[in-house]
């Protein structure tokens, strides 16, 4: 069920055109390659899904967090918050489309942001963890 | 008429007990968050395995009090700066979460605590 939702969040962030003008179509899971131009887009699966069960014989629904984030080397936060400002507006109480799910509810866990010094350069990520509930 | 014995002589003995009722009520939810907090900042060191020494993560978890009720749990010191850029990943790691997964696990144990803090 993973790879369904990567797919339908990775779809939902490429296809949105608020992101797009922020970091053209590097959208990248887990890690970007290397050599990756800043700014770009990063998300990954926390490990702490659940499934619950439901009364309906059969039936149960997924929950899952979902880090999304905006990375950039840049000494000013500015163009990251844009990108996790973005994020926000498409995912916080929205939904997007996942291959034979139904994404009954999206919203924000929690804030993600924080400066990377290394070594002469500054990396700044900001985003947020989202929580996806599937049926 | 029926008369109810609610165990108050008069509405100012009510009115006093309440502050006393409510410190009470908030110590006691204040040690079962605590301890919750706690819990979760196990759990949280032990998603972590040792790595080369001297300085260990795994070590430097720690709970710290924001609040009345009010705790977080805390990943990193001086030297184990890199609690956060582990949890979220950096340019030049993946995410690799230990405290939110810890937080997920531990809930349903915290708001027991909680519960049975109430009754």
């Amino acid at each position: 069920m993973s790879l369904a939702v990567r797919r339908g969040l990775f779809n939902a962030l490429s296809g949105a055109s608020s992101i797009k003008a922020l970091v053209g179509d590097r959208i990248y899971y887990d890690q970007a390659p290397a050599g990756a131009q800043y700014p770009y887009v990063i998300f990954s699966k926390v490990p702490s899904g659940a499934k619950i069960r439901t009364l309906k014989p059969g039936a149960s629904i997924r929950r899952d967090i979902w880090l999304v984030k905006g990375v950039d080397r840049n000494s000013s936060a500015d163009v990251v918050d844009e990108i996790a400002d973005a994020i926000d507006a498409l995912l916080d109480e929205s939904t997007f489309t996942v291959s034979g799910k139904t994404v009954l509810d999206i919203h924000l866990y929690g804030d993600v942001s924080f400066p990377e010094p290394d070594g002469d350069q500054l990396y700044r990520h900001a985003g947020g963890n989202y929580v996806v509930v599937l049926a | 008429m029926g008369r109810v014995n609610t165990g108050f002589s008069s509405s100012a003995t009510l009115d006093s007990r309440l502050p006393e009722i409510a410190a009470n009520l908030q110590r006691k939810v204040s040690g079962a968050v605590k301890q919750g907090a706690q819990l979760v900042a196990d759990a949280a060191a032990a998603n972590l395995v040792y790595g080369p020494p001297p300085h260990h993560l795994k070590d430097d978890i720690y709970v710290e009090r924001v609040g009345a009720a009010e705790y977080r749990v805390l990943a990193g010191e001086k030297d184990t700066y890199y609690g956060h850029v582990r949890e979220n990943g950096g340019v030049n790691e993946p995410p690799r979460p230990f405290l939110v997964p810890a937080l997920e696990e531990k809930t349903p144990e915290v708001l027991s605590l909680v519960e049975a803090a109430l009754r």
